[in-house]
Order: C-alpha cells, then structure tokens, then sequence
C-alpha cells in the first residue's frame, strides 16, 4: 500500500483502487490495512463519479490533496519517533489521557499524551539513552531506559497496573486532564469517573445524565430524550458511537441513554467550535468511544433497580489480544411505578450492546453493534405513542503502519433509525433514516506541528411518512450522497500558543458544495495549563436536518429532510472565547460563545386546531456564558456550574403580520432557557459513596392561550349561524411570549461496595427529586391539564460484578 | 450541637419549602372577557348572537349549564329598545355552544348595540349599522338549458349600491337519476370570484364549469343570493384561514374577541325547469 510509505505522496490517495485491498492481503498487511484498502478503494470510486458529475470539483480536490502534499512534507523529517499505547494491564483497555515523558537524567525532555485510542507519538528525538515514564492517576508508574539509535521509529506499548494507592508523582502535564471544570474552547473530555458523581436511580451512572448536568445542556424535562445544546436543537448535534452516527441515543425516560457508564471509555463533548473532522452538523458533537472487553479474564455483572435491569458479560477471545463485551439492559419503571410513585409511567427501553475488539502491537481493531428501542406515552392521559429505535454497526481501526510516521484511524458505519407517533397500532406519523458511511483519518506528528487530514463517503436514505403534518411533505423519499475530506494542523508555535486551523468541505449530491474554515488556539499567557485562553470560530454546514412539531408532548417526534427548505442547507457560525484558571484544588472556566444559524426549518406557527403546519426558514442569534467551578481533593468532590443563554429565533410568519407589517417575527424558542444552575457534590470514603445534584432551571418559553371559542367561516357562517359548531379556536398569544414555572430538583444517592475475593456487591439508595418539587413538564392547553415530571421518587439497587 | 440542631433545621426548613407547589397561570393576561360572534340580518325574524366566556375551555366540558350569570341585551340606539337575548344551548360532539337569541327584525340604515355582561362586572360590547339596502343584481340572459350542450355562456351578474359584499352564493338543483328521490342541491361560493369595479360588484355564473365538477347531467334550478354587509365586515378574500383564527385580524368587539356585524340580502331566481320546485 504505497499511501503508508513515508516518502509517498498522498495525492496518490484517491486513485487507489479496489484491487489493491487485494494485494493488502497477499502482502501480509494487518487487519486495519485491509479496512483501510477497502475504505479507500470505495472512495476511489466515489470520486470518479464526482468527477463525471462535477469536474468544477477536480480543481477543488486537487487543491485539497495539494494541501495534503505540503503539509505533510512540511513536517517529515528523519529524527526518531516514539510511538505506542498505553492499556491497563488488568483488563487491556486503552487508558486514554495517560503521560508519557522522555527523561535524560531528571530532567524531561520531550512529552506526550495518550489519544482517545490510547495512542500517544512523540517525534523528532535525537538519539540517545532516555529514562520513559509512564504515569495516570490510580496506575503504578512504568519506568524503562531506552536506546534510541538507527531505527527511524521506535514501538513501545506499555501495560500499567492498577494501584490502589493514589500516585505522588506527575512528571509532565501537556494538557489538562477531563472534567466539569475543565473546558477547551467548546470541547469538553468526559471519562466514567465523571459520570458516576451523577445521581442516577440505576447502579450505573449514565452520560445524558452528566451532560444535564451541565451549563448550555438543555432537556424539556425527564422524559422524551431531546438534548439542546448551545441554542442548537437535537438534530443539529452529531452523535457518534465507535466513529458511526447514532440519531436517538437517549432513552425515553430521561436518567438514561444507551451510553452507561461501565460501556463508556471516554467522550469527547463539543458544545460548539469543533474542527473539520467532524461534518454535517452545525451545533455540537458527542463523540463516544465504547470501551472494549477485558482481553484478560472473564468477567461479569447483573444489575437491578427499579428503573431498570441489566447484565453484562466480558472476557477474552485470545487472551491479551482479542475480547468480546456484551451487554443487555431493559426498563422496569413501567412495572415500577405505581407502586414505586402511585402512578402510572408508561415508558419503556431497552438496549443491547456488543463489541469485539481486537489489540495488536501496533493497531486496535473493533467492531460494534448496538440497539436500542423506546416505547411510551409522554402525556400518560394521551393517546399518542411514541417509539424509536437504533441500530449501529461500527467496524474502526486505528494504529501506525510500521516504518511510516502515519497515525491512521478508519471508520465504517451504518446506521438505521425508525420514529413514530400515533396510536399504539398504527402510527399516524413515521419517519426512518438509515446511512452508511466510511471514513479515513491520518495524522502525521510533527515537533512543532502536527497535521491531520481524511475523507469521508456516506450515504443517506430518508423516508417519512408524516400524515400532512408538514404541508408539502406528506410521504416521500430523499437519498442522499456526500463525500468531502478535511484538512487541519496543530502548529505549537511556543510554549504558549497552540494554533489549530482546519478546513473542511463536502459536496453533497443534488445540493451546494460547501468549505468550512475553522480554527480553534489556546494561549497560555505563563506558559503553563494552570492558565489558559481558549478560543474557536468556524462555519458549519448541515444538509440533512430534522423537523419537529413543537406542539408534540416533548418534541419527541422527528422528521429528517434533505434540505427542505427549497434545497437550501443549514448553515452555522460559531465563536466561542474562553478562560480557564487552575488554583490549588480549583478549576474555573468561564467561556462565552455566540452562534448564528441560518436556513432552519420550522413550522409555522399555527393557531388552527388541527396537526398540519407548514415550514419556514428562521434564522437564530445564540449567545451565552458557561461558568463552571470544581473542587477536588482526595475523597470530596463538588462542582458548581451557571448557564446564561439567550436564544431569539427570527421566521417569516405571514399571518401574524397586521397589514402593513412587517411579516418577520421573532421570538424565542422553547428549548430557551435564560439561567441554569447545576450543583454536584460526591463523597467517596473508601468503600462508600455519596452523591448529591441539584439542579435549577429558569422557565421554558411557551405560548400563552388567551381563552376558547369557535369560529365559521362566512359560507357557514351566513346560512347555519346557530346549528354548525364551526372549528374549535384556541386563541394564542403570539407565539412563546409566555414562560413556563421554573425547575429545580434535587437527586441523591448513596452507595456502598463489599468487597469479595471473586466479586464485588455494591447497594444504592436514593432518591430523585427528593423534596418533590411539582416540576412542570407540559401544558395541555386544550383540556386545562398540567402534566408534571417525577415526582419524589425512591429507589434502591443493586449490582454483582464478578471481579 | 445547638448550632448543628439549628443548621440541619433551617435546612430542612428549606427543603420543604422548596418543594410547595407552584400555582402555574397559563394565560395571558388580557382584557378580554368574551367570545361574541353573531350578527344581525334584516331578513330574519329571530336574530342570534354566539357567546363564551373567555379562559373558559369549551372542546372537551361536555353539557353545560345556561350562562345564568351572563346577560346579553341588544340595543336599538335610535329609540333605546332593549331586546334581553335568551340563552340556548347547542351540543356538539362534547362541546358546548350558547346561543343567545330574541325575536326582531333589525331595519336597514338604522344602528344597534349589543352589550355582554358579566355578573362580577366583566363586560363586552360592539355597536353595528346596519347596511342600507341594495338594488336588486342585473343578470344576464339564462340559457334555454342547463346541461351540456346547451349555450355554455356563463351569466354575467352585476352588484350595485352594496358598501361592502359578504357573500355571492349560487344554489343549484338537480334531479338525481334515479327518479323516486328528492332534489338535490348544490351551494357554490362566488364571492372570491366577484371582483370589484368602479361603479359595481360584477362575476360571472360559469354554471357548465359548475356541473362538471360536480359530475351532475343538468341542473333544474340556478338561484342568486348577494348579502350584503356593514363597513365593519371584514374583507374575507384577503384572509387566510390561520389568520382568521387570530384575534387581532378580525374583531370589533370592545373586551372581547369576535365579531358582530349587520347584514342584508336579496334572493333570486335566475334559472327555475319547475322540477325541483
């Protein structure tokens, strides 16, 4: 594969062709080699046939892959490089954010940090006898003296045991660890740790639970499954499992997504400014890595709570190389709860989850499926059901190819995803999608730069069916084919300043090309991490989009659209300016960001008592301040987050114009939520665990009925005034000038652990919404009816986890 | 420990009070008291007027009982005549509907108020003037039939001496084909079709284009009605249907929303086979 040889050009790159997967295998290449041909071969495809349709698009790819030639030549030199992973030594699984420093006696010389594959590359070594250690946090520091001489890249993998004693020792910091408090420019790095402080009324803490917990993260309540971040709405944001798109990961009952946190190995969370790698949304991106079994032994658990229960089982295929992880889960709450809370609570989930993986010396290989289903009623006095469900399929391969300086990571996906709404046997309203994608990431390390480039094909296929919901947009189809690629660098330019310009373009099939500059920095005015300015801009562009009617219970309901808008695509401006400050036990971060989304789809505003609205195109002014606070030292942890956002919405709405008006209206949304208070507090002596949330939240927006009547029209008015009802008329205010109560909850749990030779026993107690807060969810105007959240609810669970 | 006791209490104190309920007013605060949608017709004997009390859920309460505390008086500003409108109720499907009613019959030209009042004093009102009225409309020649074949010539009608013009309504008949069965009857709305000239109101019967969409053989009867309104009517063919359900487009009720207008008419026969008489 000449592609990986360090003196090739990759302009070569999108010639290849099938064949050549072929030759990978005579060759003897690895498993990600093989992934990779294919990968690319298909590409090789995709861009003749953009070539044919397009050749203005040649100039454009030539430009690109150009690019990739200068760059990547810019930084391929010939000194040593130190490259490997880094894994827990007990179980194999990547440790994600580990240090590595290269010491000549006591001093360091070069340092490095592991990626979310557990990868960590340090370049441009001159020869030479060093001391490499190995440090993270509950780990035993490994230590080795190396010889680095002739050999042009050195592999070292490096297996850490667990220590239960905390370590007294961090040689290097090249960048801050995960956590509340800590926040780069939008991006925040989430590891399980963090999601266990949570409160959650299941053994297992769980991701939508964290991200609640923080600033700029908006639900409608809990239930539904609909996370706003930033301004932006659930379709806007990029969600991905192992590398694949995952459209409604968040289950119906809002403690929970498919993303527990025992399944979980790291999430990188962009609430806005993230660079050309990832495309096709303009809000945010979840970007979760599911973590591998234990290739060492077979290991096991069975959880039980009120909510839910589950079962997970690991352990190795070939021991030290290849495992498998299985997990299953389904909701009781339905059964639960009119004992549990004296109501009924018809929601139910289920997911299930499977992962092989596979650990070679100088690769990790996946493959994942998931599935997930929800069923239930938001309003428990409606008729309407709602369902959905997923199913991914993600294959990924990261690694380096022996003597290249080339860090690749290769991603295949599909994805399926069915909604519906209606009654119980037959939905009214259903819309699927389904996408396969591929994709192609390299990363060349450099000294001072490092340059990261890839592509990406993907194939969407969209139906609805949506009962003249959406005027226009009854039944139809839409198929879809973007490919693109993106070109990025960090360039540490000193010890103070980090530089990331990105550039990213798609061409979507049927619809505009796009280009999307992007450029995140951080400066550090001391030089050191302690004090740090972060800063993102960029443009983002969104072809496919998904329409809700906010008048559905939750806006559970969505319809995903190519472009629906006369083919016009959504597009995004981000910007966002940062400030983080370390002192002693303390992280604060202040950031504030503004976002400027034009082209999207929203009803029209309709006062008529019947479900059929149309579309029309809003532009939105999104600003806001995230603050967060965390304290941390040994057994306490607390955290205090504050959200100030400001969402205006700005449609063309004809009918609210009185003549001679103008017909632009603005207004802010439902998911604008002015104040949000976030406070967690986690205690964690020995085998114990407390935890408490509270959590504040300042009213939602909603349309304010002014009272009831009928109305005829003229015809019928004039010949059956007294013997025709006419059309029931809810008079409305202008839309979303009222606001909601506000919401505030507190959640505590309680947990402890005995500990076993063969097993651990942990039991938890708590409760949410423990001082039963009547916490408004929705309000049915048409019958005068409040519809509440959870109220007080108690629980108790338990979990045996084979050690 | 006294401090403790102390602090643990307030705490708790706090707890609790945290989570009293919230009274949650989903309304918009306005001034409006009633719904008022009615007018009064020149041709009628009996005249009626709908009203409901705003904030006052109406789709789904099922049987009521009269508005006892709700009186309706109609006006004859010229000679102070009061007429008290008596309630009646209508059902329709689980909802509810009052219909306030009082035998008169309102003279052209001449003005009358309707006043809505509340017995905790909310009060609603809307003045009308009656519309003068109007010449009978010129039409032109019927054809000898009506049903494919015959002269197809839509009939010209020409509307004068009417302020503002409400409604253009052709009815037709039809013998259906098997014999023992009543007539049938046809109603078709012209009055988006009426245009508006210097001097009249004019539109054309295209009654061939009407039989074809009604997939009929031939009609037996073509009758005109022209209604005629106040200068408070609103112009219908400028409105969609959603911004008919705003309140802000189409009211003239003092505290409250509706509309309460006058009309007058005129009917005529322009095409009778006496089938269908």
């Amino acid at each position: 594969m000449s592609w990986m040889r360090k003196d090739v050009s990759c302009y070569r790159v999108p010639w290849i062709s099938l064949g050549q997967a072929g030759l990978a295998l005579h060759a003897g290449y690895t498993r990600g080699t093989l992934l990779v041909s294919i990968t690319l071969g298909m590409y090789s495809l995709l861009y003749r046939i953009i070539l044919q349709r397009s050749p203005r698009l040649h100039i454009s790819c030539f430009v690109f892959a150009l690019a990739c030639c200068v760059l990547t030549s810019a930084v391929s030199a010939q000194e040593v490089t130190l490259r490997g992973f880094v894994a827990d030594a007990s179980n194999g699984q990547s440790l994600i954010g580990a240090n590595i420093a290269l010491l000549q006696g006591q001093a360091l010389v070069r340092g490095g940090i592991t990626n979310e594959q557990g990868v960590f590359n340090i370049s441009r070594i001159v020869p030479g006898t060093y001391t490499v250690a190995v440090t993270y946090v509950g780990y035993t520091t490994h230590r080795d003296t190396l010889q680095l001489g002739d050999e042009a890249v050195v592999l070292i993998n490096v297996a850490l045991e667990p220590s239960a004693e905390a370590i007294d020792e961090v040689v290097i910091t090249t960048e801050r660890e995960a956590g509340a408090g800590t926040l780069e420019a939008g991006l925040q790095r989430i590891r399980p740790d963090d999601i266990q402080r949570i409160p959650t009324p299941a053994p297992s803490g769980d991701l939508v639970g964290y991200l609640q917990a923080l600033p700029g993260v908006v639900s409608m309540g809990d239930r539904g499954g609909q996370l706003f971040v930033r301004g932006g709405t659930p379709s806007q944001n990029l969600i991905l499992m192992d590398g694949a798109l995952i459209y409604k990961p968040f289950h119906i009952i809002g403690f929970f997504s498919a993303f527990p946190e025992d399944l979980i190995a790291n999430v990188d969370f962009y609430a806005g400014g993230f660079d050309a790698r990832y495309s096709g949304r303009i809000s945010s991106v979840i970007d979760v890595t599911m973590r591998g079994g234990n290739n060492q032994r077979a290991q096991g658990s069975v959880s039980l709570s009120p909510f839910l229960t589950g079962v997970r089982v690991e352990g190795p295929l070939k021991k030290g190389q290849n495992s498998f992880l299985a997990a299953v889960r389904t909701s009781l709450i339905e059964q639960t709860a009119p004992d549990l809370i004296g109501q009924e609570l018809p929601l139910t989930f289920q997911d299930w989850f499977f992962k092989l993986q596979s650990v070679g010396n100088s690769s990790r290989c996946s493959g994942s499926f998931m599935h997930t289903y929800d069923r239930g009623r938001i309003d428990i006095e409606s008729d309407d059901v709602f369902k959905w469900q997923n199913t991914v399929l993600a294959g990924q391969c990261a690694g380096f190819t022996p003597n290249s300086k080339v860090y690749s990571n290769v991603n295949m996906g599909f994805t399926y995803v069915n909604n519906a709404i209606g009654s119980a046997d037959q939905p009214e309203r259903s819309a699927d999608a389904w996408r396969f994608n591929t994709d192609a990431h390299f990363t060349i390390y450099g000294d001072e730069r490092e340059v990261s480039w890839g592509f990406f094909a993907r194939t969407d296929n969209l139906t609805y069916t949506l009962a003249e919901q959406f005027q226009g947009l009854d039944n139809n189809e839409d198929f879809l084919i973007e490919v693109g690629g993106y070109v990025g660098s960090t360039w540490v330019v000193d010890e103070k300043l980090d530089i990331k310009p990105s550039l990213s373009f798609t061409i979507p099939f049927d619809h505009k090309a796009g280009l999307e500059p992007r450029l995140r920095l951080a400066w550090r005015p001391w030089g050191t991490v302690a004090q740090e300015l972060n800063a993102a801009v960029g443009l983002y562009q969104q072809t496919f989009i998904g329409i809700n009617d906010e008048r559905d219970a939750g806006s559970v309901f969505t319809a995903w659209l190519a472009a629906p808008l006369d083919g016009a695509q959504a597009r995004a401006l981000h910007g966002i300016l940062g400030w983080h400050q370390q002192f002693g036990a303390f992280k604060l971060s202040a950031e504030g960001y503004y976002k400027r989304l034009t082209n999207i789809p929203v009803p029209i505003w309709s006062a008529v008592a019947r479900f059929t609205t149309r579309l029309t195109g809003a532009s939105s002014n999104i600003y806001g301040v995230d603050t967060r606070l965390e304290f941390q030292q040994q057994q306490l942890y607390a955290y205090l987050g504050y959200g100030y956002s400001w969402i205006e919405y700005t449609s063309r709405q004809d009918h609210f114009a009185l003549p001679g008006q103008s017909p632009l209206q603005t207004y802010h949304p439902p998911h604008d939520r002015r104040h949000q208070l976030n406070a967690v507090a986690s205690w964690t002596p020995g085998h114990f665990e407390a935890n408490v949330r509270w959590q504040f939240g300042a009213g939602l927006p909603y349309t304010q009925p002014l009272g009831f009547d009928s109305i005829m029209n003229v015809f019928t008015f004039l010949q059956y005034p007294t013997t025709n009802f006419g059309q029931p008329r809810v008079l409305f205010d202008k839309p979303y000038q009222g606001r909601l109560p506000t919401y505030h909850r507190l959640d505590v749990s309680m947990a402890y652990t005995f500990k076993t030779k063969r097993m651990d026993l942990e039991l938890q107690a708590g409760g949410i919404n423990l001082y039963d807060r009547d916490n408004l969810f929705y309000y049915d105007v048409f019958e005068l009816r409040r519809v509440d959240q959870l109220p007080f609810t108690p629980y108790v669970s338990i979990k045996i986890e084979t050690r | 420990m006294r401090m403790w006791i102390l602090t643990t209490r307030s705490l708790l104190l706090l707890v609790l009070g945290l989570g009293c309920e919230t009274d949650f007013e989903p309304f918009a605060e306005n001034s409006e008291v009633f719904s008022v949608i009615g007018y009064l017709d020149t041709e009628r004997d009996s005249q009626f007027v709908r009203v409901e009390v705003l904030q006052d859920g109406i789709f789904f309460g099922g049987p009521r009982d009269p508005l006892d505390d709700v009186e309706v008086v109609l006006e004859h500003l010229s000679t102070g005549q009061r007429f008290a409108m008596q309630d009646s109720i209508s059902w329709f499907s689980g909802a509810t509907v009052h219909n306030f009613w009082t035998p008169l019959r309102p003279k052209v030209g001449e003005s009358y108020r309707i006043t809505v009042t509340h017995r905790d004093g909310g009060q609603s009102s809307a003045r009308v003037l009656m519309p003068s009225a109007f010449p009978t409309p010129a039409v032109g020649m019927a054809p000898a039939c009506l049903l494919s074949g015959c002269d197809p010539t839509p009939l010209p009608v020409s509307i004068t001496g009417v302020e503002r013009l409400v409604a253009v309504i052709v009815t037709y008949t039809y013998q259906p084909l098997s014999g023992n069965t009543a007539c049938g009857r046809v109603r078709v709305a012209y009055t988006n079709e009426t245009t508006r000239t210097a001097d009249a109101y004019r539109t054309r019967i295209d009654w061939l284009r009407d039989l074809q969409a009604e997939n009929l053989f031939r009609f037996e009867t073509i009758d005109l009605l022209v209604v005629s309104g106040d200068s408070e009517w609103p112009d219908v063919t400028v409105l969609d249907e959603e911004a008919l359900f705003l309140p802000q487009f189409v009211s003239n009720i003092d505290n409250g929303v509706g509309f309460f207008g006058g009309v007058t008419r005129k009917s005529m026969s322009l095409f009778d086979t006496g089938i269908c008489r």
